[in-house]
């Protein structure tokens, strides 16, 4: 060990500069500190993706002289189906159960461009699609930027999208 | 039995010798011995920079759910502590308390979109809401109040057919739940 035994200059070489630190109350912290920290441990954490006024009340709908453009991302077991404003429908194919994510990223960020801020995105899922598939849609607009998301149900944008 | 002057003695089925010499102080070896404790300080202080690290202030909000597999996603922000509603293959809960079963759980069995059970603890949980925060007459506190009264966490499994997650939104909805969080599991990079 490291420690100083010369005796000390001047003195009378009798006091050894060897000390012994009593570790006991620094033990005694160190345990109270592991058991009040594994106690309050938050091994998993969760986060929330949110969304707002998902489903309103049935309500009478005022006609708009110019309806305002929408962009809808219908998910069925055949892939997307994503559409802005009057363009044609875009389809992103689902291969061997999987959905192309992020081919659906790359066509959102070409159409970013040209939307308007804080555009509201309609996820429209059909009712058989695991909600899996809804929050990775979710996820990728969230990730572009568009935080502005409603979930409807395919059902009732299935109109728009013939 | 012969008769031994008081002093510190062993039996003598010991057959340490060196502990009776010891004893006996015949042996230069000492029966006291330094424990080394620097190791297992230097592990208790891992531990606990280990533990500070993956400390969270917020604390445990959401309480996994045996049968509930979150989805992950990329972009999430951090939850606040407001009702719960969970649901995995088998059944619904609310505040971890099953209300009602999933199978069955169809637009077809509840035309109105509704679910009777879960409406009626959603009713007496924001009836619980109303009177513990009252609603603050100041026009700005107001606004907090009612956004924050709108919070709901969904917690499903990520294998759930998204009719039952629309048949619970829109029953959640109808309670002046609107504002939904789904709960996910927070992925590394992207």
């Amino acid at each position: 060990m490291g420690g100083v035994s010369e005796p000390m200059p001047g003195g009378k070489g009798k006091k050894s500069l060897v000390v012994d630190l009593n570790l006991v109350p620094f033990i005694d912290l160190l345990t109270v500190c592991i058991t009040f920290l594994l106690l309050t441990a938050v091994w998993t954490q969760t986060g929330r993706i949110n969304i707002d006024q998902s489903v309103q009340k049935p309500q009478k709908v005022e006609p708009q002289k110019e309806p305002p453009k929408r962009l809808t991302i219908m998910i069925d077991e055949k892939g997307y189906s994503l559409k802005w404003a009057d363009e044609p429908v875009q389809t992103i194919p689902a291969g061997g159960g999987m959905y192309d994510t992020e081919r659906l990223k790359e066509e959102l960020k070409k159409l970013k461009e040209r939307l308007p801020k804080d555009q509201r995105v309609i996820v429209a899922p059909k009712d058989t699609i695991p909600y899996k598939e809804m929050i990775a849609v979710m996820d990728t607009c969230m990730s572009l930027g568009l935080s502005n998301i409603m979930v409807a149900d395919a059902a009732s944008v299935a109109g728009e999208m013939m | 039995m012969p008769i031994r002057p008081p002093e510190s003695h062993i039996g003598s089925s010991i057959k340490l010798k060196w502990v009776k010499g010891a004893i006996k102080g015949k042996r230069g070896r000492s029966l006291l011995v330094n424990l080394n404790l620097t190791p297992m300080i230097d592990m208790f202080v891992i531990l606990v920079v280990f533990l500070l690290m993956v400390f969270s202030a917020t604390g445990e909000i959401l309480m996994q759910q045996q049968d509930i597999q979150l989805p992950k996603a990329y972009s999430s922000k951090p939850l606040e502590r407001v009702p719960i509603i969970g649901i995995s293959q088998k059944v619904i809960l609310f505040e971890g308390e099953v209300v009602m079963d999933t199978i069955g759980v169809s637009e077809k069995n509840y035309p109105d979109l509704k679910l009777p059970q879960l409406t009626k603890v959603l009713k007496s949980a924001r009836d619980a809401f109303v009177r513990s925060n009252p609603m603050p007459s100041d026009q700005e506190k107001m606004a907090k109040w009612i956004e924050e009264s709108k919070q709901i966490i969904v917690q499903a499994d990520e294998g759930v057919p998204f009719e039952i997650i629309r048949l619970v939104m829109t029953t959640a909805a109808y309670e002046g739940y609107s504002a939904i969080n789904f709960a996910v599991v927070p992925a590394k990079g992207g």
